[in-house]
């Protein structure tokens, strides 16, 4: 089983210093990571270059993950990629101007992801998850934020919406719980459930996307499973 | 229910900075902030290089104008010099290609690190806060981070650290919720490894 992942999930998981639950479910599921090089790019590259001291041992940490052979460097074809790239930047328009919406490595993730069967994508960043899901609600949001009309060009999102049916988007948060499910908090005794809870707060202000109302619906949820 | 404001046209520039100048001369951090807020609002749609410096000056404006510190008397040398200089930033933003308007830019850049001579770190900050924020502002509007990140040069790691803490991302409610997410990865992720 494969897992497409944005740099956005990687740094958050990084940040959060839980990045060991990828070494979890690939040890114990068998769950291969998969990455295109634009994102070791952004999450490795980048920061060492531009010398962002601050992000040095997130940086070194996601490092090491590629060194262990935990994610594994994938090329999908730059003609896919560009394709993708010019579809999602067609999509909407302002006064007949396209809205260059995505960039370049956000569309690599989709491209490689595009020929697995299972088709699933690991991505905190929230705007190429909802051009996939749901891209009028994205569309009905920039109209609110900018207080103008935007249009959809239909013929690209019909292609974009062929292009990406199937795939299913994953954030951090669900690793986080799917490890929590499997066990990886069992150090923690009876407070497991406050250390899946914390996590999920730590990774929320790590830049993963997730609502405070969605924390506090699963925290609500795993207390109601546990008193019956 | 308040009518919708008009884009300003992006092609003018112009009377943006003349209006920079007359509220940086009046001192009014008031002023300064609403024309701040929007061109930060409005910078994705129309962006362009010259856009984007104008928006930060005017942030940076903003922040010196709302220390005292920074517009006493004895700054008023200085004072002067940034005002002269965003003059000619006017004179020639509708008109200059970018190099030119860069050149212009610096000499901009440089006048307002020079007001504080002694302790530049609060203006060089303003400005790598501005960039960031606009960055931010950029994600939460709906652009993805690699674009506010590539519009910006900001890191796409700060841009997103940022959101996070400044809860900016929370501005949507996705339709999927955390439980239909759980479903789908648990179908991948179930077995336990042979």
């Amino acid at each position: 089983m494969k897992i497409y992942c944005d740099s956005s999930s990687l740094i958050s998981l990084g940040d959060s210093c839980v990045i060991d639950m990828m070494y979890f479910l690939h040890d114990n599921h068998g769950v291969r990571f998969m990455v295109p090089p634009s994102v070791i790019d952004e999450s490795i590259n980048n920061p060492l270059k531009k010398e962002i001291k601050e992000y040095y041992a997130s940086v070194r940490r996601i490092e090491k993950l590629k060194d262990d052979k935990i994610i594994e460097v994938t090329e999908p074809e730059p003609d896919e990629t560009n394709k993708i790239l010019d579809m999602t930047n067609h999509l909407l328009f302002v006064q007949w101007k396209p809205l260059h919406l995505v960039h370049y490595g956000e569309s690599e993730v989709l491209a490689a992801a595009r020929h697995n069967k299972d088709n699933m994508i690991l991505m905190d960043e929230r705007t190429t998850r909802m051009l996939i899901e749901s891209p009028f609600v994205l569309k009905t949001h920039m109209e609110k934020e900018f207080r103008i009309n935007i249009m959809i060009e239909r013929n690209n999102m019909i292609n974009f919406s062929n292009l990406t049916k199937g795939m299913e988007v994953i954030r951090s948060s669900e690793i986080a719980v799917i490890a929590y499910e499997h066990g990886y908090f069992d150090n923690f005794g009876p407070k497991k459930k406050k250390a899946i809870e914390a996590i999920l707060y730590e990774l929320k202000y790590s830049g993963c996307a997730i609502h405070m109302s969605e924390i506090a619906e699963y925290v609500k949820s795993i207390t109601h499973k546990e008193n019956h | 229910m308040k009518r919708p404001q008009p884009l300003n046209r992006p092609d003018r520039l112009r009377p943006v900075c003349i209006s920079l100048v007359k509220n940086l001369e009046k001192r009014s951090p008031r002023r300064l902030k609403k024309i701040s807020d929007k061109l930060m609002r409005e910078l994705a749609i129309h962006y362009s290089l010259k856009r984007f410096s104008v928006t930060l000056l005017a942030y940076v404006l903003y922040k010196i104008v709302s220390k005292p510190r920074l517009i006493s008397s004895e700054h008023d040398k200085e004072m002067a010099n940034i005002e002269r200089s965003i003059n000619e930033l006017t004179n020639c933003i509708d008109s200059c290609n970018d190099e030119v308007f860069n050149k212009t830019f610096e000499k901009v850049k440089d006048y307002i690190k020079n007001l504080d001579k002694t302790d530049p770190r609060f203006l060089l900050n303003r400005i790598n806060k501005g960039k960031l924020k606009i960055g931010a502002i950029v994600y939460a509007q709906g652009f993805s981070l690699g674009r506010a990140s590539e519009l910006t040069g900001i890191d796409r790691h700060d841009i997103q650290n940022y959101s996070g803490k400044t809860y900016m991302i929370d501005r949507i409610k996705e339709e999927k919720t955390i439980f239909e997410r759980l479903d789908m990865a648990r179908r991948i992720i179930s077995r336990k490894k042979e």
